[in-house]
């Protein structure tokens, strides 16, 4: 058999994930001739970015022609141009396809057959229009890390490990798994930590353990169980997929939130029941799932299911120029996911992607000038400049860009995603007035039943902002959009919405406006609860303007949705210290604590959530001293911020008062006189006066009268004692 | 001819700066045949960190003798063991062997043929104990880098372009230059980046650029000319060994402190001129520094400087547990140098065992100082990068120092270690006792100071730790030099730096901020070069209320770190904060043409320009005249002093500086709240009288202020009383 093999020859990413690259187990399978091509040197046949795959099909050697072509991990590399065109059957191995679903269906649509790894990915790819779909499980582990005489389960270091990232936005259904782990006895040595060191290093810390955690999205079965299990290590796993190729409870152990703390705990203390789990799922791999042998079923299977396959590739019956807006958001997506970091594509000229994006989109407007060819090219374009052309944020670049969106705007009035790209534009030009007048139209036609709502429209990946608040649940509901396309939109729509509030916030913290800002910030999060980012700003600004209670239901809700965020919950714990809610306060510590000493890669924090514990006075009585560092340093941050809005808005009546509040509890009077004055003094320059601004004023003057006064009376009470002290301390010295 | 070549194999570095690296180009040489061996995956011959080169030449194919064994740049990876038995010739090219000298020593002992970049390595090396030495270029450049035709200067983009390491504090020469190219930037287009992503896109900022500057620390040819020669920007150079290969003002522009403004202005006023410089620079580079060719050189070279030598080499007659001691240093230096990051080598833990295994190996031969410390330094790196140092039992590290203070209690270094490891383990108390003795040592001339001995490499880049490495490499080579008397002196003054700096953060940690101040002001008098010292010390002056002397240690602070924008914005607040308001505005100005300029440094602009608004006196256009600035450096004074006055709560300087601060920001509340605190704990018949008076005259300055704060609510509320009247009239009246 021969087979083509997509690859990502020496990249770094080749010697992380040993056994998931094809190229390191391929060469020596029996009967199967190999050749390779991709991006970076280390592949048979080396193309650049803008090659075409014909290119590739040249450089074969005469008369070689292969039974398909194997898009290995094609998510993470990139889509040739014209590989629809290939006089030869394509399959894609994909894995990680819903990070970008954009991506996902111009790949499925080019493939004859897709190839996946669970029934859930199966029926998804199916609707979102993949030619044909083979379900089978790829991977495998390499003999070389398949441990020939395991370590007996009870001299295993660690009763069990879970290497995994922190990750809120992608992950966060990891992090209350790493919760449910922190909260087993303290008798049981648990190592959580990131995914770092080599894969030798790895599989060394499979060999010390006796369980593995291995928990992925969408219930799938992960190499970690094969990995874990070729060490003998027994895996505990959240997915339904291992049930297909293990036996629960013989050789994995399946665990949900609600049982998790009891299965560990009955497996740990049956070590002799473990140990023949391990010895029994360690033979079910030697046997079926070494890498060469799994590939060289695969091929098999692949070339069944190939056979008298008339495929017409969807691809190819998009129009000529919905073709180039493929390729331009392949190029786009690609650069970010793959090609930014150098992890999967080396020493590549980093502005090439994005340019050939360009390259596509405008080609595709110069055939036909949709509305969405027009606006993804004036994003690319954009972000094109703002990756590169960073300090020219003024002059005719950024003049064609806003003109193409206006031109869609006023040749398809209805089309949201115009409107909103030219005021995210404007917003990240620093044109905030411009942003603020677009953005409000947009919101208006978002609650037009009319107006054209566009959910494939070129997402601003090279704005973190973007990727923070709308990139996973964005493309969440575009997987949605296959099969509920109605409630997709309107989910999408609330998104967007809620984007646009959260740049309002921006600008209206910005402006000094923090009253506007704050509604803006809770309207944003209550159409996409969800974010974590927006639910912190919103915690953040509710405690700053004195909303005591409803700032704490926030900051638990934040807390809720980013539970490894140690800043929050340092953030969260102050808060409630300063709110004397000092019994809410120690048992927020004892969560911190607990996380970081039981995650490795929390426990840098360490000195940092000692620093702030320290700093608060009510809980170290011991000190003579009640000088209140914590609630001072949390006092004077809103002040600073708070004065900075007030310069822009100087009579804000609100904010005046919220000021005086602070430096009360700051027991600052002398503060109290000076804003008043001043505040006096721009209202009447201003000619602002009225009741309000008067009653304020009266209630102020009310309350420095009487604080005056008792001031007065301390002060004089306080120099009696302290001259009388000072006397007896003389007279019992002389004595 | 045959060379084995020493290689990285797949290692990341081996494709950042491609052409460096001869594997990338080798093979296609005629009339050469190529082995590699390393310890890398993607080498002909992969051999582990601890195998003897015996089991190189064991792989070799049958037959095939090579010719030469060639190692290049043994800094950055690892001296195989037993090299120095090798049959056939030994060539080691050294790039920045001066990093770490002991390296360079055990290297250039080791081989046969060391080839460094200039005449000033070459004498270097020799006096080190190279078995022979020669000064060659060492850069060159792949064909497959040209360009066909090199854009025409007119075209490019950048005026000057400047790109290496500026923020790591061993590269502090670099920083005057950085400052003199971002003077340029109003005028021109400079850009000057830390790093750039992949060696195609530095490849293409050289094409884009009209200049390009480069300098050595040792006056050296950087690699950056060939590079940019090879893209047709022209050199700015400021060294002298350059000379050598091209000609000033015709194919580069020489420059040096004086005149670099005005020939950078001369030559970009005349286009012509330059692209007639770009095009000749580019001819030559092209012609004698492709790397090929270049490789036939350095071998032809090898051939002339070994041809009918005998081959003695230095390593093979040291002792032999000296050679075990060399070798665990070589393993703890490599650690931190190419393994942690992963760059070099595969990341490990391994080199750290091995070097544990050598120092023990060196002890079952002989029991000296150095092997024991030796052992216990990398015992507890090892420890602590594998974050199990013993918490609450004694470390291994300690035991093994005990020893070496007892059996060896003339040995200065010792102390110092064992002070370092009890005061990393966190027992603060017995690191103090032994930092006491430690200085003592160190004053005392007949004690042995050695300035070879291993240190605590996983230290260096930690925040708090006191830099010795770079101080120590200067001692080591100037005694290799001849200067024994000056280096012994200068280590001296070093290690008594380092413990002073030591015992003054045990101060602080204790609250004792005064003795703190006082101990570290005379570790910065021992060793004015620090910039962690001078730093630190400027800050505590401050807080502490000296103001002429924090303000002139700041300054000092700023020339040793003129880029660190950090430390520019505590002294722009600070300036601010004693009324200096034009000193504040001049620096601010200045920091913020650095900002705008140093990309790497933009980031620093948005704290620059939120410093300077909080500046109420400069922002009075609002009509409120909060002081930001003024308020936020007082609190965090207050913060720390409150930190100190917990753990000596009785300290009544301490009381008196914040009573000071206190008054500064008018909150005569919290004087009387501190006075009352600790009156009420600290004041009675044993007081003395001198704090007796203190506390009587803090009493008497109260009441002057209550009196007159009395009158002042009083007239401020008639005042307010008045207005409200008037205003309540006039909203009645419409």
């Amino acid at each position: 058999m021969r087979i083509l093999i997509q690859a990502q020859g020496n990249a770094p990413s080749r010697y992380v994930a040993v056994s998931c690259d094809i190229q390191n187990f391929i060469r020596n399978i029996k009967d199967c001739e190999v050749l390779t091509f991709g991006y970076n040197e280390g592949v048979d046949i080396l193309i650049k970015p803008e090659d075409p795959f014909q290119k590739v099909v040249q450089s074969l050697p005469q008369g070689w022609t292969p039974d398909f072509c194997l898009l290995w991990q094609a998510e993470w590399n990139l889509l040739s141009a014209g590989i629809e065109s290939a006089p030869f059957p394509i399959a894609a191995y994909i894995s990680d396809w819903d990070y970008d679903i954009p991506l996902t269906r111009t790949i499925v649509e080019t493939a004859d057959i897709t190839i996946v790894e669970g029934d859930f990915d199966e029926k998804a790819l199916l609707a979102m229009g993949a030619n044909k779909v083979l379900n089978y499980y790829v991977l495998g582990v390499m003999e070389d890390f398949i441990d020939p005489s395991p370590r007996k389960i009870r001299d295993r270091e660690y009763d069990l490990s879970y290497t995994v990232m922190i990750d809120n936005k992608w992950y966060a259904d990891k992090s209350r798994f790493i919760l449910d782990l922190c909260s087993l006895p303290d008798k049981y040595n648990i190592l959580i930590r990131k995914p770092t060191g080599s894969y030798r290093e790895y599989i060394s810390l499979l060999r010390s353990s006796k369980l593995v955690l291995s928990h992925v999205r969408r219930g799938l079965m992960s190499i970690r169980t094969l990995e874990a299990g070729a060490q003998g290590t027994v895996c505990l796993n959240t997915g339904a997929e291992v049930n297909k190729h293990f036996a629960s409870e013989a050789e994995y152990i399946p665990v949900s939130h609600d049982n998790f703390i009891s299965q560990i705990e009955k497996y740990l203390n049956n070590e002799k029941k473990l140990q023949a789990m391990s010895e029994k799922v360690r033979a079910g791999i030697v046997e079926k799932y070494e890498s060469g042998k799994r590939f060289k079923e695969l091929a098999g299977f692949v070339k069944e299911k190939l056979e008298g396959l008339q495929t017409q590739r969807r691809f190819n019956r998009l129009t000529k120029s919905e073709q180039c807006i493929r390729r331009g958001e392949i190029y786009y997506y690609t650069f970010f996911r793959s090609v930014a970091s150098g992890y999967r594509f080396k020493n590549m000229e980093r502005q090439k992607f994005p340019a050939l994006a360009v390259e596509e989109f405008r080609k595709a407007i110069a055939i036909e000038r949709s509305p969405r060819g027009v606006t993804d090219s004036a994003v690319a374009e954009a972000s094109f400049n703002f990756l590169f052309n960073r300090e020219k944020i003024t002059g005719s670049t950024w003049d064609r860009v806003i003109t193409m969106l206006k031109e869609v705007i006023s040749s398809h009035p209805k089309y949201i995603m115009a409107f909103y790209n030219l005021g995210l534009l404007y917003f990240r030009l620093g044109r905030r007035n411009e942003a603020l007048r677009v953005f409000y139209d947009t919101l208006q036609l978002l609650q037009d039943e009319n107006s054209d709502l566009d959910p494939w429209c070129l997402q601003t990946y090279d704005l973190d902002l973007f990727n923070s608040i709308l990139q996973k649940p964005l493309n969440e509901n575009l997987l949605l959009s296959f099969t509920e396309e109605e409630r997709a939109l309107r989910n999408i729509k609330g998104l967007y919405q809620s984007a646009i509030f959260y740049y309002i916030f921006i600008i209206g913290r910005e402006h000094g406006d923090i009253y506007k800002a704050l509604e803006a910030v809770l309207e944003a999060s209550a159409l996409n609860p969800e974010c974590g980012l927006i639910a912190r700003k919103a915690s953040e600004t509710l405690a700053l303007l004195g909303n005591e209670e409803e700032s704490l239901v926030m900051y638990r809700k934040s807390v809720e949705i980013m539970p490894l965020d140690i800043d929050l919950r340092k953030e969260y714990i102050k808060t409630l210290y300063v709110y004397g809610k000092d019994r809410k306060a120690v048992e927020e510590i004892r969560k911190i604590m607990m996380l970081i000493k039981r995650v490795s890669m929390l426990s840098e924090k360490s000195v940092s959530v000692n620093e702030m514990i320290s700093k608060f006075t009510r809980f170290n009585p011991s000190s003579p001293y009640s000088h209140d560092t914590c609630k001072e340093y949390l006092l004077y941050q809103w002040l600073d911020f708070l004065y900075d809005c007030l310069r822009r808005v100087p009579q804000n009546s609100a904010l005046v008062l919220r000021i005086v509040d602070i430096w009360n509890k700051l027991e600052r009077e002398e503060k109290v006189f000076e804003i008043l004055e001043q505040y006096i003094s721009n209202c009447k320059m201003a000619n602002q006066f009225d009741n309000t601004a008067l009653s304020l004023i009266d209630n102020v003057y009310d309350y420095l009268r009487e604080a005056s006064v008792m001031k007065n009376r301390k002060a004089e009470e306080r120099l009696g004692r302290l001259k009388g002290l000072i006397s007896n301390v003389r007279a019992a010295a002389g004595n | 001819m045959k060379i084995l070549l020493m290689g990285l194999g797949n290692a990341p570095a081996r494709h950042y700066v491609m052409s460096q690296h001869p594997e990338n180009y080798v093979r296609d040489i005629p009339g050469y045949e190529i082995i590699t061996f390393g310890y890398n995956e993607g080498v002909d011959i992969r051999i582990s960190p601890d195998d003897d080169f015996r089991k190189v030449i064991d792989k070799l194919p049958s037959g095939w003798t090579p010719d030469y064994c060639f190692m290049y740049n043994l800094v950055w990876n690892l001296l195989p063991k037993g090299i120095e038995h090798s049959p056939f010739p030994t060539v080691y090219l050294a790039l920045d062997w001066d990093y770490h000298v002991p390296l360079a020593r055990t290297n250039a002992e080791a081989v046969d043929l060391e080839i460094v970049g200039g005449d000033y390595a070459k004498e270097t090396v020799i006096a080190m104990g190279a078995n022979n030495a020669e000064a060659f270029y060492d850069c060159s450049m792949m064909k497959e880098f040209f360009p066909a035709r090199p854009k025409r200067i007119k075209d490019r983009e950048y005026d000057i372009f400047y790109t290496t390491v500026f923020s790591n504090q061993d590269y502090l020469d670099r920083h005057k230059w950085v400052l003199k190219l971002s003077e340029l930037s109003k005028k021109y287009n400079v850009y000057i980046s830390e790093s750039v992503p992949n060696y195609k896109e530095y490849l293409s900022l050289l094409q884009n650029s009209k200049l390009t500057f480069s300098h050595n620390r040792d006056g050296h040819m950087s690699f950056r000319v060939v590079e940019a020669g090879s893209q047709g920007a022209v050199i700015l150079d400021t060294g002298e060994e350059i000379r050598k290969y091209f000609e000033p003002g015709a194919e580069f522009i020489p420059v040096d402190e004086d005149n670099f403004l005005d020939q950078v202005e001369s030559y970009l006023r005349d286009e012509n001129r330059l692209q007639e410089m770009s095009d000749r620079f580019y001819s030559k580079v092209k012609e004698e520094f492709e790397s090929r060719r270049h490789f036939m050189k350095i071998m032809a070279l090898a051939e002339r400087a070994i041809k009918g030598r005998k081959l003695a080499r230095k390593y093979i007659s040291i002792p032999e547990d000296e050679k075990f001691i060399r070798r665990g240093e070589t393993y703890y230096f490599l650690f931190f140098r190419g393994v942690v990051d992963q760059c070099f080598m595969e990341r490990g833990k391994r080199f750290l065992e091995l070097s544990v295994e050598a120092f023990n190996k060196a002890l079952s031969v002989r029991k000296t100082p150095r092997a024991m410390i030796g052992l216990a330094v990398a015992v507890s790196s090892y420890l602590s990068i594998n974050n199990s140092t013993p918490r609450k039992k004694e470390s291994p590290a300690i035991k093994i120092l005990n020893e070496v203070v007892s059996f060896f209690p003339s040995y200065a270094v010792a102390f110092f270690i064992l002070g370092l490891t009890h005061f990393r383990d966190g027992n603060k108390k017995q690191a103090s006792e032994v930092f006491a003795k430690a200085l003592e040592k160190f004053r005392d001339i007949n004690s042995e100071v050695d300035p070879w001995c291993l240190y605590n490499r996983e230290l260096e880049n930690t925040a708090l730790a006191f830099p010795m490495g770079k101080a120590l490499d200067s001692i080591l080579l100037m005694s290799i030099r001849g200067e024994k008397d000056k280096a012994e002196e200068n280590t001296r003054k070093l290690f008594q730096a380092a413990i002073l700096y030591y015992i003054y953060l045990i101060e602080e940690g204790n609250g004792n901020i005064y003795g703190a101040l006082e101990v570290l002001l005379e570790s910065h008098n021992l060793y004015p070069e620090c910039g962690l010292t001078v730093m630190a010390a400027a800050m505590r002056l401050a807080l502490l209320g000296h103001k002429g002397e924090s303000l002139e240690m700041y300054v000092k602070a700023i020339n040793l770190l003129p880029l660190n924008i950090d430390l520019i914005i505590e002294y722009i607040k600070l300036l601010y904060c004693y009324s200096q308001d034009k000193a504040a505005l001049a620096a601010a100005d200045k920091a913020i043409k650095i900002t705008a300029s140093v990309s790497f440094l933009r980031e620093k602009s948005a704290r620059l320009k939120a410093a300077i608004s909080g500046f109420g006196r400069f922002n009075t256009d609002s009509g409120y005249s909060h002081d930001s600035c003024m308020e936020e450096v007082h609190n965090n004074w207050l913060e720390m002093l409150y930190i100190c006055l917990r753990k000596d709560p009785g300290n009544l300087n301490l009381v008196l500086r914040i009573i000071q601060i206190y008054d500064e920001l008018g909150r005569i509340d919290k004087i009387f709240e501190i006075v009352d605190e600790y009156t009420s704990k600290y004041f009675n018949g044993n007081t003395s009288e001198e704090h007796v008076q203190a506390i009587k005259e803090v009493y008497d300055y109260l009441k002057g202020v209550c009196e007159k704060s009395e009158r002042f609510y009083e007239e401020k509320l008639n005042k307010l009383d008045a207005r409200i009247s008037g205003l309540q009239k006039t909203v009645i009246a419409g």
